[in-house]
């Protein structure tokens, strides 16, 4: 069984998320809020909703950059909400096979973690071991 | 001992033995009462710590008199005094919340006992 | 049951339009979870479907449906705490519950009943599971039945008996045989052996007694009685309240259930075959002027109208821009005809669609006559209630969130408020002491007053508890700051716990339930010795208010314009204090003073005056500095992410038609008295 996942980029790693979850992908700014989580950027305001955005960096303990022009937000749904994931750059959409650990075969050598929603909404921050799991040759 | 007791019987004699045996005892008859509505307004003026009630009195009967006390003071200790043959009326007095009954004649143990376990709840 | 009040009809309706979805919906995810028996989300979705049937269908006195749904709903409760895993045997159980919750509401639209309907084998078979499964303490303990048995004790034990053994032992309450011998000089026997059965019926729960109390004997055969109960208490409670003069002996035995109760398949089946006699095709099981329609519709068509309402702004801006710039014109008196249609159509829509929400709060009066008799006589106090404003009309979805707040204020009243009818003979009061109850409609919100003229809260009463729970700044407050502390959890008035009050849980239950589920306010009055007023003010609908903005840097904040007493500047001068805590004066009042930017971590800059509004909150008053003071505009109020509300300060989230997220204050921080 083999699953479309959306990938994208934070620092060096790749890392990619499920298709499904994937509402669409913004280039837009990023609206101050008043004081919320301190994973959380700031909203940005879609067809009347506004959406929180997740600062990724600073989800995965990144440090934190300015802004590049490659920055993205990728709008996801988990459960009933809506978010935005602010991510350094969105590359592609590849096909990854569930079972086997498979890097997509127009990289054979890049390593590719894929995040799961649960993770990155999930109590424990910066405990990134539960987050994701690991696709390919891994560079740690 | 020394506790006040109201007193409620339309027989002036049966409240003259009454007041004999407790007076023996050491309880103190707060009043007495000839009728229910008496013993009712006896009860509201005097606050005795217990009250003995004959079931058949004139102007109003004992169960009615008893749970007019209820309604005035819901932790009332009352003892009701029965003739043979009220078998009814007791169980309603009993539904109502009457702490003993005593049916007459008794002997003095008889009451005593009843007051002395009724005034221990 | 039956239905009380004018508004039969339509409260079934309501009723059934909503159980008929949840029950089809609660079917159709049992049969998921039945493939996936560890999906969380399964099991929390269904527990939400079986509460909502539960306490929905307790409001209209289905009790025999309310009751079933609540046994499933304690069995979801436990898969979803983990104490218990969804085996074959409980899920048979309670798909057979969810069948027979459907038959029930075929049956309620058309006789307006649950009656009939024996759901005792699936509550009692689910009674097990609702328990803990380790044996009840008693089970087993206690000895079995001597064999001296007379004929009456060779009577099988009834269903009905055998259910209140089952929840007997559900409630971990003991089983014992209670045997008293009468003295022989006793001439009225009955009534001796029923006076000890009266006295034990007040604390402990008769299950049967030989011979009979209800069908009397003569009066010989209760020179021996026997009596079957279950209690809580220890066996020299059980004896103390048994004794009573004339009994020469008694004698108490502890028995075990396990005797008397086996897990009974038999019956499941049996239940079955019962319930084939009332299925009925679903079609036409409603009145054919109604038609069956998806909520999500019903919420799409409310995101709509809220989208409309936002244009409709946008286009009286225009309008107003237009004036400016062409005073005399056609064009303009064009527009502002068409904006006045728009107006009324829209505000006809908005008055259609919340109307299809409201229900009258009658739901929730109707219970309180029941409530405060049944109160009355078990604490021994005479009330009389008067309840006034029950064609007041509420949303839907406030109504189960406010019974229990409700039930458990006027629970408070009767119970700690007020005084019994020799105290009150004593000080001078009628005897039936008084509760009122009323409801109306106060702008865009409700009012519910409780009151009663009992004996008040003394709040020097309250200050001496405050001190002594070291709370800061008790000895300072004033009298409508201390009264504000009742809300404050641990501060029950009451200084033993009774379970009328629930576990001597205080009024901060109430407030808890009331600001954040309700999004309103309460408040207390009171004079000691002569009563205490609770009042309640809720939004009438939770989506559309009326708001003032403001600005400050480049975030827009609104504030309920329910809250906003008046606008205005603030002169520099008039400000006392520092960064940690400021006030100024206002209306001889010196009060707190905010500044709206802190909530992004500003400080207040620096000037000669500033732009404020002055908020209440109950009878507190607040001052807020902003940057900008905007305009008053009807808002959609849509909820907040938790992510984006980790200071609690936000009651929820709008848009303007820009599309400028503007984010609505939570009023109550002017009580609490920081931001």
């Amino acid at each position: 069984m083999t699953g479309k996942y959306v990938s994208f980029v934070l620092g060096d790693v790749n890392y990619c998320i499920a298709v499904e979850n994937v509402q669409q992908i913004l280039r837009q700014d990023v609206l101050d809020t008043p004081k919320a989580h301190p994973s959380i950027k700031g909203v940005i305001s879609l067809r009347g909703e506004v959406i929180p955005v997740v600062d990724m960096r600073a989800r995965l303990g990144l440090p934190a950059e300015t802004m590049g022009r490659k920055r993205r937000i990728i709008v996801v749904e988990y459960g009933r909400n809506t978010y935005g994931l602010l991510v350094d750059g969105v590359r592609d959409i590849v096909e990854l096979d569930d079972a086997k650990d498979n890097p997509p075969a127009s990289e054979p050598e890049r390593p590719v973690r894929i995040l799961e929603l649960s993770g990155i909404f999930s109590a424990d921050k910066g405990n990134t071991g539960r987050m994701d799991r690991v696709k390919g040759t891994s560079r740690e | 001992m020394g506790a006040r007791i109201l007193i409620a019987d339309d027989l002036s004699f049966m409240r003259m033995i009454q007041k004999e045996i407790l007076g023996e005892r050491g309880y103190v008859v707060a009043g007495e009462a000839s009728d229910g509505i008496q013993a009712v307004e006896k009860y509201k003026s005097l606050r005795p710590d217990l009250v003995v009630l004959d079931i058949t009195m004139p102007n109003m009967n004992g169960l009615e008199a008893m749970r007019k006390i209820f309604e005035f003071d819901p932790k009332a200790r009352i003892i009701m005094c029965s003739a043979l043959g009220q078998q009814n009326l007791i169980v309603d007095a009993i539904k109502a919340g009457v702490k003993d009954f005593i049916v007459k004649p008794f002997k003095p143990e008889r009451i005593l006992s009843a007051i002395e376990k009724a005034l221990r709840s | 049951m039956a239905l009380t009040g004018i508004d039969e009809g339509k409260l079934k309706k309501a009723f059934l339009e909503d159980a008929d979805e949840l029950a089809q919906k609660l079917n159709q995810s049992l049969l998921l979870l039945e493939n996936e028996p560890d999906n969380r989300d399964l099991v929390n979705e269904i527990f939400r479907f079986l509460h909502s049937l539960k306490s929905e269908s307790a409001l209209l006195n289905f009790n025999v449906f309310s009751e079933l749904a609540h046994k499933m709903e304690d069995v979801f409760d436990r898969v979803r705490e983990g104490e218990l895993t969804l085996e074959k045997p409980v899920l048979d159980l309670i798909f057979t519950g969810s069948d027979l919750i459907a038959d029930m509401l075929t049956a309620i639209a058309r006789v307006s009943s649950d009656a009939g309907f024996d759901t005792s084998s699936v509550v009692g078979g689910l009674s097990q599971y609702a328990a803990s499964m380790a044996p009840a303490p008693v089970a087993g303990a206690g000895r079995a039945l001597p064999s001296e048995k007379t004929a009456d004790e060779e009577r099988p034990w009834s269903d009905a008996e055998k259910r209140q053994l089952f929840e007997a032992r559900d409630r971990r309450e003991g089983f014992f045989r209670l045997t008293i011998a009468i003295d022989e000089s006793e001439v009225m026997k009955f009534p001796r052996a029923y006076l000890v059965f009266t006295n034990l019926e007040a604390s402990t729960n008769i299950v049967r007694t030989i011979p009979s109390m209800t069908e009397v004997a003569d009066d010989a055969s209760y020179a021996k009685t026997v009596i079957f109960l279950t209690a809580k208490e220890e066996e020299t409670r059980i004896k103390a309240m048994a004794e009573v003069d004339q009994i020469s002996s008694m004698e108490l035995d502890h028995l075990g259930y396990a005797e008397i109760l086996s897990p009974s398949r038999t019956s499941v089946e049996g239940g079955k075959e019962e319930k084939k006699t009332y299925a009925e095709p679903r079609k036409g099981l409603q009145e054919k002027t109604t038609i069956r329609v998806d909520t999500k519709k019903l919420d799409d068509l409310w995101s709509l109208i809220a989208e409309l309402i936002q244009q409709k702004s946008h286009i009286s801006r225009i309008y107003e821009r237009l004036s400016r710039v062409d005073e005399r014109g056609a064009v303009r008196e064009e527009l502002g005809e068409s904006f006045d249609s728009l107006d009324k159509l829209s505000t006809n829509m908005q008055q259609v669609m919340m109307e299809t929400r409201m229900i009258p709060i009658s739901v929730i009066f109707n219970k309180l006559p029941r409530l405060v008799r049944d109160l009355s006589r078990k604490l021994g106090k005479s009330i009389e209630l008067a309840v006034s404003g029950e064609d007041t009309e509420i949303d839907r979805g406030i109504v189960e969130a406010l019974s229990d707040p409700l039930t458990h204020i006027i629970r408070n009243s009767i119970d700690h408020g007020i005084e019994s009818p020799a105290d009150r003979d004593n000080l001078g009061k009628p005897e039936k002491g008084r509760v009122r109850v009323s409801a109306y409609q106060q702008g865009r919100g409700i009012v519910i007053e409780l009151e009663d003229d009992g004996t008040g809260i003394d709040p020097e009463k309250l200050r001496e508890k405050a001190v002594a729970m070291g709370i800061e700044g008790a000895s300072e407050l004033d009298e409508a700051g201390l009264l504000d502390l009742v809300f404050l959890p641990g501060f029950s008035t009451a200084s033993e716990v009774t379970d009328i009050s629930g576990r001597g849980v205080g009024l901060d239950v109430v407030a808890t339930k009331i600001k954040g589920d309700l999004k309103g306010h309460v408040t207390l009055n009171s004079v000691p010795g002569e009563g205490t007023l609770i009042t309640l003010v809720l939004p009438l609908t939770l989506t559309i208010i009326n708001a003032l903005l403001v600005r400050a840097d480049r975030l827009v904040y609104a504030i309920p314009l329910s809250g906003v007493d008046s606008t205005g500047k603030v002169l520099n001068t008039e400000i006392r204090g520092d960064d940690g805590h400021r006030t100024c004066t206002w209306m001889d009042e010196e009060i707190p003073l905010f500044y709206v930017g802190a909530l992004q971590g500003k400080k207040l800059p620096r000037s000669d005056e500033y732009y404020a509004a002055i908020l209440s909150y109950g009878m507190d008053r607040a001052c807020l500095i902003v940057d900008e003071l905007m305009e008053e505009q009807e808002i959609v109020v849509k909820p907040i992410d938790d992510l984006l509300n980790s200071m609690k300060r936000f009651a929820g989230i709008s848009v303007l038609e820009d599309g400028t997220p503007v984010y609505i204050l939570d009023t109550s921080f002017v009580q609490e008295g920081i931001l």
